[in-house]
Order: C-alpha cells, then sequence, then structure tokens
C-alpha cells in the first residue's frame, strides 16, 4: 500500500508547511528526491515554502494536485482535527509528528479517520521510508539514501531513533530495508505494532520483519497473538528495550510512555514473543543473526532506484 | 499521569454529586483534638496520597477509641505523608470504574457487587464504550446485568453514580477514574476510596475540571530527590513551553548519557546485562532548549562516584551533531568531569558527526568517540572494557 502510494501519484500533501518543522523537513523531503505537491496552512493559501504551494484547506489542496497522502506537523492542539480535515479530504494515509495530543479527542478523531478508510500512523512518528522509492517526514535526516538501502526486511518500530538505527545497519550487514514505519511510542496510536507489521508484510519486497517494542503498552502482547494464531506469518525479528527496567518503581519514566502498575513487563512482553515463535533478541548484534537465520540466502540490497534517479539528475 | 490524593478526591466527587464520608487532613498529630470530635468514632485512617492499594499494603486502620486513632494518626505521619481522618461508613462493598482501554481504543466501564482491600478489577464485569458514542442506558443496564447486580434499589443507584463518573471521565479528560470501594447501606452509595488520574496533555477546558490539587507520580516519593534530580526538574520547569527531560538517578556508577526513548533503553539493558550498573537514566525532547540540555548533561557528569561515562544517541535525524557535542563538552566543563581521568565513551551519527567528533577529540581527549560503524552496544563494550584499566591505558582503544 505504502509503496504504491508513493510510486505513482503526485506526491505528498504536508499539513503545517509553513511552522519551522514543516519548513526543515519538506526542504530535506525536496532535496532527498521526494516528492511534496502541496502544503496546507489555515490562513495562508496562496504562499508557497521552497516553491511548494500552500491551501488553506485539505480540500482545497487535494481538489488541485489529487494528493492521497500526508505528511502532518501540525502542534498538538491542532493536529486530531487536521487529521480529521485529511480523512474528510479523502487521504488514504496520514501520518502524524507531533507528540502530546489530549487523548481522548485523539481516540475520537481515529473513529473518524477509520470510517473514513484513512490509515493514521502517529503520533509521535518520525515518519516512513520506502528505499529507492520515496519517505513520508525525514527519517535519515539530510542524507537518507547514504543510511537506507532497499532490501528484503521490513522494520516497525515505536521508536522514530531505533528505527532509522535499524534501518541504517541493516543496510551496514548487506542487507536493506522494503519499508521502514516509526509508528510513534505512545499506547493507542493509529497503527499499532501489528497493523504496522500487517502493513509492511504486504510489500512485495519484504521478507522478513524486524520490530522495535519499549515498555508500557500491551502492543507487544498483542503482535505474539497475532503471530501465534497465524495472523502473521512472515518471520519477524524483535527486539524489546527496557528489560533494565522492570525491577525499578513504576513510577520512574524509561522510554517514549508511561509505565502503569500490573502493565506488562518487558520479560512478559518478550516471553509472549517467544513464546509465539518470534526471535527476539537482547542486542542489535542478536538481530543481525536473526536476520542471518531467517532471509532467504540471496536476499541482499535490490537496486535504489530514487537514489539513482537524484544523483542523475 | 497527574493523579489526585483522596483529600482532593472526595471534595472533587461531592461536587459531582456522589456521596463521600465526612474528612479532615491532619498533618500535626496536636490538631487532631478538635478534629476528632467532628465526626466518628469509628473513624478510618490513611495515608493522604495518591493511587489505589493503600489497604492491601496495610495502610489503612479502622479506628474505635481516641488512643487507636492518635496511635494510627502518629504511624501515619511518621511514614511521611499527612493522615487522612475520615468517617467511617458502615455497608456491603461494590466497585465501579472508568478507563481508557487500549483494547478497543475507547473507554472501559466496570462494576461490581464486590470490592475493597485487594480487589482486582479485572475480577470486575466490563463493557467497553467509544468515546464518539458516549454511554447510554443499554451499556449500564448490559453492565449491572454482567455484574449481577440483584438489588433494584442498589442498581438504581450504581447506575447513577456510573453516569456521573462517566461525564466527569469525559469532561476532565480523565484516563482513570475509580471508586473502589464504595459502601451501601441500602439507602446510600457512599464512595470511601477513589483513585483518579488524568491526561497530562488534556485540553485547557478539560483541565479546569479536574480536582484542585493534583500531584505528578515523578514526585512520588520511593526516596528524597537528589540536588542534581532537583537541578533538572527546576530546569525543565523554568521552560514549561517548550519540550521536557527527565533524569533520574540509579544505583550504578557510569554516568549514562544516551539520550531517547527507544536508544536510552538499549543501551541501558545492555549495560545490565554485562553486569554494569548506570548511575541514572536521562531523556530529552528534541527542541528542549540548551538550559535543560545543559542541566540534565552536568546534572548526570556530577554524580557521586562515577567510574565511567557514555555519552551519545541513536544515529540522529533532525539534530546537529555539533551541537550536542558542544552541550556536552559544555556541561563537562562546568560540572568539572576529566574525560582523562574516567573512562568515556562517546557514539555520535548523523548530521555534522565528523566535524562533531573532531570536537569531542580536541576538546575531550580522553574519551573515545565512535563513529556510525559502532552500535550502541559496541560502546557499552569498549566502556566496560576501558574501565577495567588503568587510566590513560584506554586511550588508542577506538577504531
Amino acid at each position: 500500500m505504502i509503496r504504491g502510494l508513493l510510486e505513482s501519484g503526485p506526491g505528498l500533501l504536508v499539513q503545517g508547511i509553513t511552522g519551522m518543522q514543516g519548513r526543515l523537513e519538506t526542504r530535506w523531503m525536496l532535496d532527498s528526491g521526494v516528492r511534496v505537491a502541496a502544503g496546507v496552512t489555515p490562513g495562508r493559501g496562496g504562499s508557497e515554502v521552497h516553491g511548494v504551494p500552500v491551501f488553506d484547506t485539505v480540500a482545497q489542496a487535494v481538489a488541485a494536485t489529487g494528493a492521497r497522502v500526508a505528511m502532518s506537523y501540525a502542534p498538538p492542539q491542532t493536529a486530531a482535527d487536521e487529521v480529521v480535515e485529511a480523512a474528510q479530504a479523502g487521504l488514504e494515509l496520514v501520518v502524524v509528528a507531533s507528540e502530546k495530543i489530549p487523548q481522548h479527542h485523539w481516540l475520537r478523531v481515529l473513529e473518524v479517520a477509520r470510517r473514513g478508510n484513512c490509515r493514521v500512523i502517529g503520533p509521535n512518528s518520525q515518519g516512513i521510508v520506502v528505499p529507492g522509492v520515496g519517505r513520508i517526514g525525514c527519517p535519515g535526516g539530510d542524507e537518507p539514501w547514504e543510511r537506507f538501502a532497499p532490501g528484503p526486511v521490513g522494520i516497525v518500530s515505536r521508536s522514530g531513533g531505533m528505527a532509522s538505527e535499524l534501518g541504517m545497519f541493516v543496510r551496514t550487514w548487506g542487507w536493506g530495508t522494503s519499508v521502514q514505519v516509526s509508528i510513534g511510542g505512545v499506547p493507542m496510536v493509529g497503527t499499532p505494532l501489528t497493523e504496522g507489521v500487517e502493513l509492511v508484510a504486504q510489500d512485495p519486497l519484504t521478507r522478513a520483519v524486524l520490530v522495535f517494542g519499549e515498555p508500557a503498552s500491551r502492543q507487544e502482547l498483542d503482535l505474539a497473538a497475532a503471530v501465534a494464531d497465524g495472523r502473521i506469518d512472515v518471520p519477524v525479528v524483535a527486539m524489546v528495550a527496557g528489560r533494565a527496567g522492570d525491577s525499578l518503581p513504576d513510577a520512574l519514566p524509561f522510554g517514549h510512555a508511561p509505565r502503569y502498575a500490573g502493565g506488562a513487563t518487558v520479560q512478559e512482553k518478550i516471553a509472549a514473543l517467544r513464546d509465539a515463535g518470534v526471535r527476539v533478541a537482547r542486542s542489535t548484534h542478536e538481530v543481525r543473526a536473526y536476520l542471518q537465520e531467517v532471509l532467504p540466502a540471496g536476499a541482499l540490497r535490490a537496486s535504489a532506484s530514487l537514489t539513482d534517479r537524484r544523483t542523475s539528475r | 499521569m497527574p493523579r489526585a490524593t483522596e483529600s482532593a478526591t472526595m471534595p472533587w466527587l461531592r461536587r459531582l454529586g456522589v456521596a463521600t464520608p465526612e474528612l479532615v487532613v491532619v498533618t500535626d498529630e496536636r490538631e487532631l483534638a478538635p478534629h476528632a470530635s467532628a465526626f466518628g468514632p469509628p473513624w478510618v485512617v490513611k495515608p493522604d496520597i495518591a493511587g489505589s492499594g493503600k489497604g492491601l499494603a496495610g495502610l489503612v486502620h479502622v479506628c474505635r477509641s481516641r488512643d487507636e486513632l492518635a496511635a494510627a494518626v502518629a504511624a501515619t505521619l511518621r511514614s511521611g505523608a499527612p493522615a487522612l481522618v475520615a468517617e467511617y461508613v458502615e455497608g456491603a462493598e461494590c466497585y465501579l470504574s472508568v478507563a481508557l482501554d487500549e483494547v478497543s481504543y475507547g473507554a472501559v466501564v466496570r462494576a461490581s457487587v464486590t470490592g475493597g482491600v485487594g480487589f482486582d478489577a479485572r475480577q470486575a464485569a466490563a463493557v467497553r464504550v467509544r468515546l464518539s458514542e458516549g454511554l447510554h442506558d443499554r451499556e449500564v443496564v448490559t453492565l449491572l446485568n454482567q455484574a449481577d447486580v440483584k438489588d433494584r434499589r442498589l442498581r438504581r443507584a450504581l447506575a447513577h453514580a456510573l453516569r456521573i463518573l462517566w461525564a466527569a471521565f469525559c469532561a476532565a479528560e480523565a484516563v482513570l477514574v475509580e471508586v473502589n470501594p464504595f459502601r451501601w447501606d441500602a439507602r446510600r452509595l457512599v464512595a470511601v476510596g477513589a483513585a483518579v488520574e488524568f491526561d497530562p496533555h488534556g485540553r485547557a477546558a478539560a483541565r479546569a475540571l479536574r480536582p484542585a490539587v493534583l500531584v505528578e507520580p515523578g514526585t512520588t516519593p520511593h526516596r528524597a530527590p537528589t540536588p542534581r534530580e532537583i537541578a533538572v526538574r527546576e530546569a525543565d520547569a523554568a521552560e514549561p513551553h517548550r519540550p521536557g527531560v527527565t533524569f533520574f538517578e540509579l544505583d550504578g556508577d557510569v554516568a549514562y548519557l544516551v539520550s531517547g526513548g527507544g536508544a536510552g533503553l538499549v543501551g541501558l539493558d545492555y549495560l545490565y546485562d554485562n553486569g554494569v550498573l548506570p548511575a541514572c537514566y536521562l531523556d530529552a525532547s528534541p527542541g528542549a532548549g540548551s538550559a535543560k540540555v545543559q542541566a540534565l548533561f552536568r546534572s548526570a557528569l556530577s554524580v557521586p562516584g562515577i567510574r565511567g561515562a557514555l555519552f551519545g544517541a541513536a544515529v540522529l535525524n533532525l539534530v546537529d551533531a555539533r551541537e550536542l557535542a558542544q552541550e556536552f563538552i559544555e556541561a563537562a566543563e562546568a560540572a568539572g568531569f576529566d574525560a582523562g581521568h574516567v573512562p568515556t565513551v562517546v557514539r555520535l551519527a548523523g548530521p555534522y558527526e565528523a566535524e562533531a567528533r573532531g570536537m569531542l577529540k580536541a576538546r575531550l581527549p580522553g574519551a573515545l568517540v565512535l563513529d556510525r560503524e559502532a552500535s550502541l552496544e559496541d560502546a557499552c563494550d569498549l566502556l566496560i572494557s576501558a574501565m577495567g584499566r588503568a587510566p590513560r591505558a584506554w586511550e588508542g582503544s577506538a577504531r
């Protein structure tokens, strides 16, 4: 789904394009060869950012460009409402960078997005990368195609930083990534781990999925259940960080989200995943070894068409 | 997650229309005499702290004489918390709660005709409710049927209380509103124990509808904060408009300065796995600003008894590595930290990483500075190895 959305169509729509983060990341997305069709900031319609036309509403931007995907840099107070606007304008995918969005409002907005068949990634997402095709947001900073290469490993991570770290190592180890998704670190994200794995498993390049989990939330338990009952049949290698915090008081804030007394510990998540047949690594060294086990012998790097396209211009 | 103590929760519930016992908060044993005659005996004494589990922890005392009351108040005050002295309410115990629910991405309402000390909410009847649809009579009836509430008057009282709790949960954007237990004496349903938690990022209109005083769990004392933890909290509070920082000390001797909710945990786990205990954990959201980052780094490098230091992050995407390196250099200088005598490993990758490594090598000549080819675990391995050697003997260990 994601590869198709990035390969075809007019390019991305950037919500909050006139803000500091929106401007910076739009510049970097353009520099890395990504097509940005339009920006949206209420009240700034008619202006341009780095040559990208800005519209007052998503509906106007969609009518003018036909965009189907949005990256949202809207601030926390308006980010949820802007997802509603995107869903109502018919967008198929919205990636939300903002964090600290009011939870009650966010959950109501996810219901609206689901009814409109609009997939939401985030909040607190660093974005998505399809090496050789494009990216939504700026994983890889100013040099994505020096860090990420196309290949057989899908990456789904609750940590944006670790998504990029693992993507970079997968390239260093001689493979590459099919789709890399930073789903966001809070418990109730638009696309939780299981759906994220299902999403990247659909990609034609994916031969295995690498998952990065964290303390708090039940997403790792749900993923274990999905693997155990056969809903996910692609090989999954997981790393769940935060074991060290299990023995410390719940009040100490490890990781992206608060840990709750009585919630699953990291060790319990690891045990559930292992029981389901997932290879769970204790370090990135073990990640490499497990990927070696599950990837077909000939699964190496695919050609980097976007890199070629950019460097040949 | 902001929570309220019972002395803040009970007046809030009363304003909403839920019956609660008479209560007073006592901070000094000498204040007890006038309060003791306002209601009771018997009295209930418990620490005035946020959260549930006080009964299970043996912190709730039912006192039938003034001597017992004085002893219970004194014991509670000795534990470091104010004492909540409440009217004792007779009756059968039951349970209601409303909570955000990760399973349904909505809310879950729970009810039980039992409750009280040690009650496990997972044993209660549960009905899931969509936030956009709200709680209707259909769900209330289903819940009370599942909870097997047969007494018609109790059903009416619980249904009424549940609607009040639901309205408060939504209006104040709570994460949890739990009454455990209610006491039912066939006439009155009285909330005698309650725990509430709220969304820290809730909207201003919702925050205005919460109990008057809330406490942050970060300030829940499992021990007194250190001067360095206080310094970081003060720096964080001084710029509330900027993203936040987190710092707390642990029992080890490695200054651990690997930021990032994910990467920070990866290195921490690896050190623990190898028998090395960090002296601290820290995290800074992007955009936290120099003052907060300086407070974080200075605090981490100032923990007494440090035998090693690890500084770095997952490969940076948006942050300029030179800026991060400069913050570390300035903090080390301000803290009087000497990388020539304390083994120090830095792993920095991202925009302008070569320049950042050059700055670090020039200004902190004793530090081992690694590039993107090295993982955070490689950095941990080098640090562990360096800590086992004599000063200066670790130079040259880095590739």
